[in-house]
């Protein structure tokens, strides 16, 4: 026992120098590598760039130790700062990779004027701090010295990322945001030294976040657009190379940097760490906690509980050009928000019924975003990301993957949707349809596949085109009118043991490897065409491919629910029932609202 | 980084220099021998462009007419160059391409540019007599002129003055006087006319910039991309001159950097003899500008990896290689990869970083053609394209993986793909173009996926556009005058079919669509052209374009009960402008109804289309059909659409028979059908139309030039030279394909242009007793604008019974109606309302 404590001791010294003063680290690899490489083999880079990638990586493998890095500049509330050369660990994702290659001499001969002596230097992992000791000159003619090139990328916080998601707040950092708390945003934006930012290149404007450009040094393996990564680097102030001339002035001129030593893995693991892989059968348990919670939140309504669990459960596959799997659902019946209630921000629901809904979601999914449909949001906002100024801006809708947007559309009112809000409607629906964002290149637009969820509230019908919409029940919709400011307060949390459990589940369950056995199809096949050609002989509407699609959707949706990796019969016999079931009640609560549909549906 | 050229350099440049003279004096290309040759033969037709008098050699011509000013620009091509190394080694089998000059001008272009310049130098000629007459001199000249003017003076002055001094204090001051005439010299570059630009070898393949990298430092690299902005054209000085306010020296600095400093104190020798410390004074006329522009290249769709954004590269554009590019363009660019260190205060902060450009030699603009958008063709795409085109049921297989995700549609895919491929356009000597473009409408019950077949071909067709009926009005179908938001100048931005020029116009919701747009279409669909009034902005644009519309049919959902023009609420003039219309119903098909859904529980169960092996269960037996995914399709078509098959003659005949034979059958029915409506008028049948062949199916002249469009883009993919019977044949199957859908209503037609029985249903017979009723009603109250018209149910009951129908008929038909959504009766049955107006028919 005693041993072991020891060796810990050593290895957490060990992580902390790796963590304090990484350069002092890597210089030392860099000598020791030196010594006791071959004299007349020049440097070699690439081989040392991997001793020095596999030494952070093996110290820090450990997620204790992985933990004690402290994280890049997140909290808003707090003063603490990163110190530059120190490592950081930056969970974020890439908005605009499109920097490109960078030149740098990573290995540099140096020369002593005075006294002729040489030496190599390794400047891989920096660019600022290479202030030479005096007298000390780069000898750019040696042949020792090595180019090397490494791409950079603009990336930011996690749009959206709900903060159980989000990377622990270092120790020093947590009693520095007790002490501020009352420092509202606003100061800490513009409060001297905090990292630069730019508003612009953030998908949820105005919104608090990090940005720096991170350096990732090994080529071709840079992460893409919108991709997630969690960044171990070292952090430091440069320069921005897409900003032209005036910026030089001092430190307003500098950009946070990271240079990115390696990349951590986002597993589900590292969401609810600590918590068993659940067993077989055990699935089944999870689902039915999942449904109780989401049909207590809907105040009972069992069908949306259902249908809202399927939702959160999927994730769009794409197979050539078309996705499947895609399952954005449109809950109608919430009250109206009125037209006198404050707006919250371009970000924040006002409406009492729906934040709660997201509220609720936010415990259960890493990432969420919420977009208020008030008209003067939808106008004045930029859904989608645009180049056409020459940098890459974002839009509401660079996100990363599998992030829920939740749309509010109690608060849409009567007015007029000019032309950038029906653009952006239309970005909105293309998602839905496509799962598309397109980016606004000059002459080219750009459609990237991306992989969201999008669910709807609204009171009736929603003017997005949704795969699936359902009529909540009388009783939810009574119980979501009654909800107001402070009821929170009177509806019983749930478990955090029991929150941690349902979020481990919908992880696992939503990526679960799919498969549909040839019988079950040919049943299914079967059952299609009896079905239509039933409803052709009595004259009634058939069933149309969509339909179709929709009901293996959801048949596909139950099972993975179940934690099966094949469709069932059962299953599908249950998503039937369940879209029966949905049918019915959306023409029950159709005919209830004569005023929605006098008019004949298009 | 220019360290590293030279720790390479074992290159010894003097005798670079030596065979670059040799070159350009001896190389002799293609069009030069045969001049030689036919000089020898004495013969008198001169093809080749060189006029008479002059050398057969390339090179030496081109610098006669720098030398007289008729160009700025020495290209030298690196073909020739290779070609001129393989002649000159005595045509000694193949040696390495790397051992070659060629091969070090491409690592190493910038200062092979700057050799090339030195041979040049010496090589250059003296302007022939006819130049030199011009009268136009420039400011150059003048100056050039009064300098060597000055020279000759001061060589007399110095000659003089050293004989003095030779003979005063001996030969001593000798060597200072010399050293002194010798930095009076004027900078090369400050004397040259010409610019040397290099051009690539023709097999040097184009990059995407994202694979320019550090290793092609200083080469000669060839990057294909899209222009996004091009900056105006500024000077950029190259060399400053001062002149001495002390001394009256002219001095010079050569500019090799993007900043440098001026030059303040004169270092002229009698200042610095005199200690007079003259103050340098900027000439700008005696300074030497090059024109220069800054251009930014974005990366291609097609080169950029799944998932990734499109990188942008800085252009560099010095004197001949300004104003060839405009925003929109794509081009190929060859220049050399530089990289440029960070100036003043940013190097500071930049530390062992540099920034990087390409400074353009040689530009080639793309034109824009089909295959823009598809990527470069790679060996392995053009071997299976090869394939693919060997295949005798070529047609059908493309097809076929038009919108692979819906089942079905075989003939709508086929006329699909005959859209995408398109007719060749014929242009009449006296300027008149016959469309070439071929345009379809499709007509539907909601739920048969015609969004997603738009959808696709808007997908595959470079400049595609899809938009809906309903949502162009907002953002604008034929342009909109904007506010550019980076120049902030008002620019005319073309809408939605302006777009399309060249390219496909997908419309959804056709029939929701404005009528002044509509209007637009029309112009649009035959002259191929769309005028703009707005904004004091009068303009006619070209819409080249295809159009493929979907439309709902009048209630949404195709009334069997109602004749195919009460179904399709669109004006018979724009109906008249598709060469084929579909109209895909929705109905059960057993075997069909299999397929789709093992297709879809396919696609979920393997994340894959699959093949028709895969769904038949015969996995195996068949030979497994290559699947063709996008970029092959988009080649497939591009190379079809290079194609322009004749028309034989005796082809010609056949469609003229078959349209004659056609007409034929439309004017029998058409009369027909008089007939019956003079002797049935007492009838009650509002299907009268119905029985014969609507006129959706008219047979009119345009239905010729359809029938011609498609045959020509069949005779394309079968990639023939001539159109054939076979062919035009299928033109017309496919043509009657669409006409059977419209004309098999409902199910149980006799034959395409057969008569059909004589309707005589009560259910529909009742309906027309009420719809004409209901036009009675409305025109005596004159109050069509009332949303909902009613009838009076009793009223109704009466005339049903006059007609001899039961009031069970009567009650089977409202029912059969209220289903469909097209009228309401009251709970106490005393009211019928007519949920949307029909349109009364006569």
């Amino acid at each position: 026992m005693a041993n072991t404590t020891a060796a810990t001791t050593t290895s957490s010294d060990q992580v902390g120098e790796l963590i304090n003063a990484p350069k002092d680290v890597i210089s030392r690899l860099f000598d020791d590598y030196m010594a006791a490489a071959t004299t007349d083999d020049g440097p070699n880079s690439r081989d040392f760039n991997q001793t020095v990638q596999n030494y952070f990586q093996g110290l820090l493998s450990k997620p204790e130790a992985l933990d004690r890095i402290p994280a890049f500049g997140h909290s808003s509330s707090s003063s603490a700062k990163n110190k530059c050369g120190s490592l950081v660990r930056f969970r974020s994702m890439v908005q605009d990779p499109s920097y490109g290659e960078e030149l740098h001499l990573s290995v540099a001969q140096l020369v002593n004027a005075a006294t002729g002596e040489t030496k190599l230097i390794f400047s891989h992992y920096t660019d600022a701090d290479h202030s030479l000791e005096e007298g000390w000159e780069v000898d750019y003619s040696s042949p020792n010295n090595v180019f090397t090139e490494r791409e950079v990328a603009y990336c930011v916080s996690i749009p959206g990322q709900n903060e159980w998601a989000q990377l622990p707040l270092p120790v020093a950092a947590l009693e520095g945001a007790l002490e501020s708390l009352s420092i509202n945003a606003q100061t800490a934006k513009s409060g001297d030294g905090f990292p630069k930012v730019d508003e612009k290149k953030y998908p949820l404007h105005g919104s608090t976040h990090s940005a720096a450009l991170v350096k990732f040094h090994s080529p071709g393996h840079a992460p893409k657009v919108t991709n997630i990564v969690d960044i171990v680097g070292i952090y430091e102030l440069g320069h921005n190379s897409k900003e032209e001339g005036s910026g030089d002035a001092g430190e307003q001129g500098r950009w946070p940097c990271i240079h990115a030593i390696f990349v951590a893995d986002i597993t589900a693991d590292s969401l609810v760490p600590g918590l068993p892989q659940p067993v077989a059968g055990e699935h089944v348990d999870r689902r039915n906690m999942a449904l109780a919670h989401l049909s207590s939140v809907l105040g009972g309504d069992d069908l949306a509980a259902h249908y809202l669990l399927l939702h959160l459960l999927s994730k769009s596959v794409a197979v050539q050009d078309v996705k499947v799997g895609k399952f954005s659902l449109n809950l109608v019946g919430f009250p109206l928000s009125s037209k006198e209630q404050a707006s919250a921000g371009a970000f924040a629901l006002s409406n009492p019924a729906t934040r709660w809904i997201s509220g609720t979601l936010a415990q259960l999914v890493p990432r969420c975003v919420d977009i208020p449909f008030e008209l003067k949001t939808v106008n004045s906002l930029s859904f989608l990301p645009s180049a056409e100024s020459g940098d890459l801006k974002s839009g509401v809708l660079q996100l990363a993957l599998d992030t829920e947007i939740i749309c509010d559309e109690t608060c849409l009112h009567e007015g007029t949707l000019d032309e950038r809000g029906l653009r952006n409607l239309q970005a909105l629906q293309s998602v839905i349809l496509d799962q598309a964002v397109t980016y606004v290149y000059p002459y080219q637009p750009i459609d990237m596949a991306t992989s969201q969820r999008v669910l709807v509230l609204s009171n009736g019908k929603s003017i997005l085109q949704n795969d699936c919409d359902l009529y909540l029940s009388e009783a939810a919709v009574a119980f979501l009118a009654r909800i107001h400011d402070d009821s929170a307060a009177d509806f019983k949390p749930l478990d955090p043991m029991h929150t941690e459990q349902i979020r481990q589940y919908l992880e696992l369950a939503r990526n679960l490897e799919f498969n549909v056995p040839t019988e079950v199809s040919d049943s299914i096949s079967d059952e299609y065409a009896a079905l239509r050609r039933e409803a052709h002989e009595k004259g009634e509407k058939m069933m149309t491919q969509t339909e179709l699609a929709l009901i293996v959707t959801v048949a596909r949706l139950i099972s993975i629910s179940k934690g099966e990796p094949q469709l069932g019969i059962a299953s599908w016999k249950e998503a039937v029932a369940l879209e029966a079931r949905r049918g019915e009640r959306n023409d029950l609560a159709k005919a209830a609202r004569p005023t929605a549909d006098a008019a004949p549906s298009k | 980084m220019s360290a590293l050229a030279a720790i390479r350099s074992v290159v010894d440049y003097e005798s670079e220099v030596g065979k670059i003279t040799q070159f350009m004096e001896k190389f002799v290309d293609a069009g030069g021998k045969k001049q030689a040759a036919m000089d020898e033969d004495d013969s008198e037709a001169m093809v080749c462009e060189l006029s008479p008098g002059e050398s057969p050699a390339k090179y030496v011509n081109m610098l006669q007419r720098v030398a007289n000013r008729s160009e700025d620009t020495v290209e030298i091509s690196l073909d020739d160059v290779r070609t001129f190394e393989i002649e000159s080694s005595g045509g000694h089998p193949p040696f390495a391409f790397a051992s070659s000059l060629a091969y070090r001008i491409e690592n190493n272009a910038k200062c092979y540019g700057e050799l090339f310049s030195r041979a040049i130098d010496n090589l250059i000629p003296e302007p022939s007599e006819s130049a030199m007459q011009d009268p136009e001199a420039d400011v150059l000249d003048v100056l050039f002129q009064a300098r060597r003017d000055r020279d000759r003076r001061d060589r007399e002055v110095v000659q003089a003055a050293e004989q003095e001094i030779i003979k005063a204090i001996g030969t001593d001051g000798e060597g200072a006087h010399k050293q002194a005439l010798g930095a009076d010299l004027f900078p090369a570059i400050l004397t040259r006319r010409y610019s040397v630009r290099f051009v690539p070898r023709a097999n040097q393949a184009a990059q995407a910039v994202r694979d320019i990298g550090a290793s092609q430092i200083g080469h000669l690299v060839t990057v294909r991309g899209i222009v996004t902005r091009v900056s105006d054209i500024r000077p950029s000085m190259i060399v400053a001159a001062y002149l001495c306010d002390s001394c009256g020296c002219e001095v010079f600095q050569e500019v090799k950097t993007r900043q440098f400093t001026p030059l303040t104190q004169c270092q002229s020798p009698r200042c610095t003899d005199n200690r007079s410390r003259g103050k340098l004074h900027k000439q700008t006329r005696g300074s030497r500008f090059l024109r220069f522009q800054e251009v930014k290249l974005q990366e291609m769709t097609d080169q950029v990896p799944m998932g990734d954004i499109p990188r942008t590269l800085t252009i560099h554009c010095y004197e001949g290689s300004v104003r060839k590019l405009n925003p929109g363009d794509v081009a190929h660019i060859t220049g050399v990869f530089l990289p440029q260190p960070y100036t003043g205060f940013r190097a500071l902060r930049a530390g062992l970083l540099a920034d990087t450009l390409l400074e353009a030699h040689h530009i080639r603009p793309l034109k824009r053609r089909y295959d823009q958008l598809a990527s470069e063709l790679t060996p392995e795409l053009y071997m299976r394209l090869a394939q693919l085109n060997r295949d005798p049921d070529v047609f059908g297989r493309v097809s076929r993986a038009i919108a692979p995700e819906i089942f079905g549609h075989d003939d709508v895919k086929k006329a699909l793909l005959l859209l995408l491929v398109g007719a060749p356009t014929k242009r009449t000597k006296d300027g008149m173009s016959i469309r070439g473009d071929i345009n379809i409408c499709l007509m539907g019950d909601p739920g048969v996926a015609k969004s997603q077949l738009l959808r696709f071909v808007a997908k595959v067709a470079p400049r595609g556009v899809y938009t809906t009926g309903r949502g162009s009005s907002g953002v604008g179908l034929t342009a909109a005058v904007m506010r550019d938001s980076v120049t902030g100048e008002m620019v005319l931005e073309g809408g939605a079919l302006v777009l399309a020029d060249n390219g496909i116009c997908a419309i959804d919701e056709f029939d929701k669509m404005d009528e002044s747009d509509r209007t637009a279409i029309h112009e649009v669909m035959e002259q191929q052209t769309i005028s703009i009034s707005k904004a004091g902005i009068t303009t006619t644009l070209n819409a080249r374009t295809s159009i493929l519309a979907a439309a709902n049919p009048a209630r949404s959902r195709y009334n069997p009960r109602m004749t195919p023009e009460e179904n399709i609420n669109l004006p018979a003039a724009l109906l008249s402008r598709f060469d084929v219309l579909f109209l895909m119903l929705d109905r059960p098909n057993h075997d069909d109804d299999l397929l789709l859904a093992r297709h879809v529980a396919w696609v979920h169960a393997h994340g894959r289309h699959p093949t028709a092996a895969d769904l038949d269960g015969t996995a195996g037996a068949a030979t497994p059909e290559e699947e063709i995914d996008m970029e092959l399709l988009r080649h497939f078509i591009a190379g079809a659409r290079a194609r322009n098959p004749t028309l034989p003659r005796a082809v010609a005949d056949y469609v003229v028979g078959a349209y004659v034979q056609l007409r034929q059958q439309y004017k029998s029915a058409l009369d027909s059908a008089a007939s019956r409506r003079v002797g049935g008028r007492s009838s009650i049948d509002t299907g009268v139309a119905a029985n014969t062949r609507s006129n959706i199916g008219n047979t009119t002249p345009r239905t010729l030039l359809a029938i011609l469009r498609l045959a020509q883009a069949r005779a394309r993919i079968r990639a023939a030279d001539a159109v054939g019977t076979e062919d035009v044949d299928e033109a017309l199957r496919l043509m009657d394909a669409a006409h059977v859908t419209l004309d098999s209503q409902p199910a149980g037609s006799s034959g395409i242009f057969g008569e059909r029985q004589q309707r005589s249903d009560p259910v529909s017979s009742i309906f027309s007793i009420m719809t004409r009723q209901l036009a009675t009603v409305q025109a005596v109250s004159a109050s069509r604008t009332a949303s909902m018209p009613q009838l009076n149910y009793s009223d109704i009951l009466s005339r049903v019974r006059d007609a001899g129908f039961s009031e069970a008929d009567l009650s089977r038909c409202l029912q059969q109606y209220e289903d469909i959504n097209i009228l309401q009766v009251n709970l106490t049955r005393t009211r019928i309302t007519f949920v949307s107006a029909p349109t009364a028919t006569d």
